[in-house]
């Protein structure tokens, strides 16, 4: 066998490990930043379907023409308090964003005790904060099961939620 | 992942064969050589820092599905008040509220399909368009104004 001595060749079986490490690392830290991104998604989506799920209402709300100016007053404060919220995911932001959510729960549960009252006129039975609330965390993947009034209950939706998240 | 194993063992480009037989053998002991310890090197690299790059994963990854939920938040929003107060006269209303309730879940709309492999969303999401029309039919019909 011709010329290849002791050294070079631990040399070689150095270059070559350092060309497969390179490689493997690379292929890590792409396999990290995706994985994180989808749980970024995730996330970030959980976190803001019940924002938008009480702006929605506000909307609705106000098509009624209540003729309140606490209902009015109240939606204002809502749609201020959620334009101030930014979607990054800063620390600070993020520590903002959950003592905005408790003042808008409560806000948001103060208009709907006005509703209420409309609708218990009308003999209806009332939509409450929890209905709102579980909507929410069905869409959010968060609970599963989901009872708002009969025809939600139907097996079809319940396979639907039993997807595993 | 298959594909970048190839790349690091599959390459040959940089080793000639020669006619002469010892020099064949040769580049065959080295391809040996490189596949061992090329691979080696491999599965070391790929599970080096573990957690380096997730944080920044999950910041790019946020904002969109932040907005994501955000949009789908308003459209169920409408939809559950529209549906509470009209649903009764208004059949169609009614199942649809019901069908955005099962299309509209973070299950199907954050199906890795729908994104491309860097899961980006360069046209937007389609799922999320259809029901934001879908709304604004039906916030015409009863005069929701969006804000």
């Amino acid at each position: 066998m011709s010329a290849m001595d002791f050294d070079e060749l631990l040399n070689l079986e150095e270059q070559y490990y350092q060309e497969g490490f390179k490689e493997g690392q690379e292929q890590n830290l792409e396999n990290n930043f995706l994985e994180g991104k989808q749980f970024g998604l995730q996330v970030g989506f959980q976190r803001f379907v019940l924002l938008g799920h009480m702006l929605g209402l506000c909307d609705f709300l106000e098509s009624l023409n209540m003729a309140s100016t606490n209902l009015t007053k109240n939606i204002a404060t809502i749609r201020e308090l959620i334009e101030g919220i930014d979607m990054s995911n800063d620390e600070e932001e993020v520590e903002n964003l959950e003592k905005t959510i408790v003042k808008l729960k409560n806000k948001f549960r103060t208009i709907l005790l006005l509703f209420q009252r409309q609708m218990k006129q009308a003999k209806k039975k009332p939509l409450t904060f929890d209905d709102i609330e579980d909507l929410s965390r069905v869409i959010g993947g968060e609970i599963k099961g989901f009872v708002e009034d009969e025809e939600t209950t139907d097996a079809k939706t319940a396979q639907d939620q039993a997807q595993d998240w | 992942m298959d594909n970048s194993m190839d790349d690091v063992w599959g390459s040959d480009s940089d080793i000639e064969i020669r006619k002469d037989d010892e020099e064949q053998l040769r580049s065959y002991d080295l391809r040996k050589l490189r596949e061992i310890h090329a691979k080696r090197g491999y599965l070391d690299g790929i599970v080096s820092s573990k957690e380096t790059n997730l944080q920044q994963g999950f910041n790019a990854g946020f904002p969109t599905g932040a907005q994501l939920g955000f949009q789908v938040g308003k459209i169920i929003g409408v939809l559950q008040g529209l549906k509470y107060k009209y649903g009764d006269e208004d059949e169609e209303l009614k199942r649809d509220y019901e069908l955005a309730k099962r299309e509209l879940l973070i299950s199907a709309l954050l199906s890795k399909s729908i994104f491309t492999e860097s899961f980006d969303l360069p046209n937007g999401h389609a799922a999320v368009d259809k029901w934001t029309d879908i709304v604004d039919k039906y916030s015409n019909k009863y005069n929701v104004i969006k804000n």
